[in-house]
């Protein structure tokens, strides 16, 4: 699976669009880190707890949208956008999405 | 270049998962960590306030009776009885084993309550309703015994202290607010809290009926204060219920095992009974 | 009386799960029927992230369209969230509550794009935020925003 935040895959044509992608997750962790991070609020720096926290829900976020390219029988994904937001305190979403094409 | 839309199956972007075990076992395991973050806090939290040096204590006991001290019904009541209560609890006191900078102050206070309690820095404070009670001075300073073995043996400070460490932790960690925790602490679930007390309560009157042998030569009447707590309660507490629900143990149990404790030590049960100084006798407890 | 005081609390917690979860299960099979039935109906307006337009002739017209969706979640689903949240992990409640916000923010928009007479959507974009977020106690909200040009063919 070729993925980009291109418009186009170099050296390839795009055949075939096949629609939108998405993948998403919503994780949280738990409350030590939470506590920790509070405190680490205090002197700054960074959060290493959250950094993992977000790092590995994009992760997920992304390869739930690759699952649902190699659904749609995609090759490629071209235009690939992250987004975070946050439902609740303590808990982040992530979102990936893209166009599924067909390359060659 | 085509462009048609392919349908995605469903179920990518929602795990599936069992929302109803979810909340059994989440629910469960919140509780377990909660009751064990509060019990090793409680644990902590007393046995650090058991070991703070006598000094911070008092330091401690001192800003609050400052504010206490401002309270007219403290100040203006009987200098005198105060000053009898005084004399009895340094005659106990000086045959106990106090820490080096623990001072007992006795205060007293107008209330018809079959009571006595033992607060932070050594204050001891009386009820009218137990003086008036008591037939003899022996019976009272069975139970003021007591109460100085619990400033003695650090208790007040380690309750203070695992009160104030639990209040911190759970205020923190799941924004329980002070009065949430103290209704945990005192309210009717609180087992482990008592079977914590049960010991400490124990002890001081072991350390209270030493401190009555060695002072009057024997412990006649020191149990005659339970005797008249178990008649106060044989009329208005019909069943005290099973042994671990109460703070204090068993009034029976305690008569028992006080009786067991002067036997094995060789302490004559029966002696002159010490008469109350007259400061004292004049107390009504329907007054 | 203290007791029965927490007892009472207990128990009302407990009737606002069972009521919440039934409802909120009902709630959602609903809207996800409706969503699936919908896209199906639309399913030949295609939605496409990338931007190059495929050459067409005579050019064609183009719109902005969007289309937002605020979906709160139910006191069950909340309170589940809640224990997750003290051990870490994935919280599944809130996953759905977003996949429903964003397929029906899509369909929103898709449903302009059809008024227009317009056969795909090009260059669309997501935008997620949480209403509730900062107030205490406040109900889980998401907002979903679907935005993107519609190809209106002309002749």
């Amino acid at each position: 699976m070729i993925t980009s935040t291109l418009e186009t895959v170099p050296d390839k044509t795009i055949i075939e669009h096949l629609g939108i992608v998405q993948g998403s997750t919503v994780r949280a962790k738990h409350i030590g880190r939470d506590i920790m991070a509070g405190l680490k609020n205090i002197v700054g720096g960074e959060l290493q707890g959250y950094t993992e926290l977000l790092s590995e829900a994009r992760d997920e976020a992304f390869e739930r949208m690759i699952e649902q390219a190699t659904a749609k029988g995609a090759n490629a994904v071209i235009n690939v956008r992250f987004s975070t937001s946050s439902v609740t305190q303590g808990a982040s979403e992530i979102l990936a999405y893209g166009s599924a094409v067909i390359v060659e | 270049m085509k462009i048609r839309n392919v349908k995605v199956p469903e179920g990518i972007n929602v795990s599936r998962h069992r929302p109803v075990a979810d909340l059994f076992v989440l629910t469960a395991g919140a509780i377990g960590l909660f009751a064990t973050l509060g019990l090793l806090a409680l644990l902590i939290g007393s046995y650090g306030g058991r070991y703070l040096p006598m000094s911070w204590e008092n330091a401690l006991a001192a800003a609050v009776f400052e504010v206490g001290e401002t309270d007219e019904e403290v100040t203006t009541n009987n200098r005198e009885i105060e000053t009898a209560l005084q004399a009895i609890a340094d005659r106990l006191s000086a045959n106990m084993d106090l820490p080096e900078d623990l001072r007992i102050t006795v205060h007293y206070l107008d209330e018809d309550e079959i009571n006595a309690f033992a607060t932070l820095g050594g204050h001891v404070f009386v009820y009218r309703g137990l003086i008036a009670r008591v037939a003899d001075e022996n019976a009272l300073a069975m139970i003021m015994a007591h109460e100085i073995a619990h400033a003695a043996n650090r208790d007040v400070a380690a309750n203070v202290g695992g009160v104030l460490l639990l209040q911190l932790v759970l205020g923190t960690v799941v924004g329980a607010s002070p009065e949430t925790v103290d209704g945990l602490i005192w309210g009717p679930n609180a087992l482990l809290l008592r079977q914590f007390s049960r010991d400490a309560e124990t002890r001081a009157d072991r350390d209270g009926l030493t401190a009555v042998a060695t002072t009057y030569g024997h412990v006649a009447g020191a149990d005659r204060f339970f005797r008249i707590l178990l008649n106060e309660l044989g009329e208005s507490v019909p069943d005290e219920g099973p042994e671990f629900l109460n703070t204090h143990p068993l009034t029976v149990k305690r008569i028992a095992d006080l009786g067991a404790l002067a036997r094995k030590r060789g302490w004559t049960l029966d002696g002159p009974a010490t008469p109350l100084p007259r400061v004292l006798t004049a107390l009504d407890p329907a007054d | 009386m203290e007791a029965f005081i927490e007892l009472w609390q207990i128990l009302l917690v407990v009737v606002l799960l069972i009521l919440a979860f039934f409802t909120g299960r009902i709630a959602e099979l609903r809207h996800y029927k409706s969503i699936k039935r919908r896209e199906h109906a639309l399913g030949d307006l295609v939605v496409v992230v990338a931007k190059t337009l495929p050459p067409m002739s005579p050019a064609p017209a183009t719109k902005l369209v969007r289309g937002s969706a605020v979906i709160s979640v139910d006191y069950f689903k909340r309170f589940l969230a809640r224990l997750r949240m003290i051990f870490g992990g994935r919280i599944h409640t809130y996953e759905s509550l977003l996949d429903r916000a964003r397929r029906e923010a899509i369909l929103r928009m898709q449903e302009q794009a059809q008024e227009l007479g317009a056969t795909m959507i090009f260059s669309m974009r997501f935008e997620t935020s949480s209403i509730s977020k900062g107030r205490k106690n406040a109900v889980g909200t998401v907002e979903v925003l679907a935005y993107g040009t519609a190809i209106i063919p002309q002749g």
